[in-house]
């Protein structure tokens, strides 16, 4: 009874996004030509993925790396058990 | 891995050196082409994981890996601070290529440290 | 009818799927599952959102014609290593956990750890 209310509650928030009115995001197109025009003369790259992803936003890349670091240190804590290594 | 066939360690043993060609590639053309560190470490890593099905290896120095982590992640910080939030207007343009190459290739070791030590200690220690 | 089976749509058909996981099953590996779910849901989400039809790639020096958007590619790179890491270390705290209880129900950890206290 619970999974069947909460599968009907699910669909009804499904159909209720679907059927919203949708708005079209106009700013964010500045970033965007800004991006292509000139991320061969600012960066040196010819993939602007990656002229964002290491120039641009460094520092995402580089929180990220020490996300990735600090998850696998939690990993070796936490997988030993009662004492062994 | 005791149990694996015959069929499977020929096949993987023929497919080890293409598959480190392919990691490499991945990395070395991350500015000129779809790809980057991440993904050709995530190539590389599976090399490990190739290694493990088809020998029966499981002498896997977790210390040293976990380490040459924690260095490249320091020369990470260190090279990109350097060369991005302090001298990017005054850089040519060969040496910003030369940066983003060498960062795709520590970041792809690091990725490749990263995600073999996670496989090994699921494999060694919690499948008990 | 293909405007119906865009890219949204289908995102947010997947969130609603993991979020129904999320709150209706008590099975922890099905929670797991549920997250990884919902991060792949965002990441069709974001990915459509730069995406019109007659774009080409981003690459290449000097583009002149009608790009998609690079930069949630590039935040998506993100959410791919950050769902690994999640998936990673919520299986890695299960397993201790399974180890100690013996159970893979939410309700039945609950009431085993109320007993031992």
């Amino acid at each position: 009874m619970r999974k069947k209310l909460i599968a009907g509650l699910m669909v009804a928030v499904f159909i209720g996004i679907l059927s919203s009115p949708v708005v079209p995001i106009g700013s964010a197109s500045f970033l965007h030509d800004y991006y292509i025009q000139n991320f061969t003369k600012d960066t040196g790259a010819l993939n602007s993925v990656t002229s964002i992803y290491l120039n641009y936003r460094i520092f995402d890349t580089l929180f990220e790396t020490l996300l990735l670091l600090i998850s696998v240190i939690g990993i070796i804590y936490f997988s030993r058990h009662e004492g062994d290594y | 891995m005791e149990g694996t066939s015959f069929l499977l360690k020929r096949t993987m043993g023929a497919a080890y050196t293409f598959i480190i060609i392919f990691g490499i590639y991945i990395i070395y053309n991350g500015h000129i082409s779809p790809g980057g560190g991440f993904q050709g470490g995530a190539i590389l890593a599976s090399v490990f994981i190739v290694h493990y099905l088809i020998t029966e290896d499981k002498s896997i120095r977790f210390a040293f890996l976990t380490l040459l982590e924690k260095i490249l992640y320091f020369t990470i910080v260190c090279f990109s601070i350097f060369f991005v939030l302090y001298n990017n207007d005054r850089l040519s343009m060969e040496a910003k290529t030369m940066y983003l190459l060498i960062m795709n290739i520590l970041i792809g070791i690091k990725v490749c440290c990263g995600l073999s030590v996670v496989f090994f200690r699921f494999v060694l220690f919690e499948s008990r | 009818m293909t405007k119906f089976i865009a890219g949204e749509a289908v995102a947010i058909a997947l969130f609603c799927i993991g979020l129904y996981g999320l709150l209706a099953r008590r099975n922890i590996i099905k929670t797991v599952i549920s997250i990884g779910i919902i991060e792949s849901a965002v990441i069709l989400y974001f990915l459509t959102i730069g995406f019109t039809e007659d774009a080409v790639p981003p690459i290449g020096a000097n583009i002149i014609v009608k790009t998609v958007d690079p930069v949630p590619q590039a935040l998506m790179i993100t959410t791919i290593v950050i769902g690994v890491a999640v998936t990673a270390v919520a299986l890695t705290m299960f397993l201790s956990l399974y180890h100690r209880y013996g159970t893979t129900n939410w309700k039945k950890v609950i009431k085993k750890r109320g007993e031992e206290e």
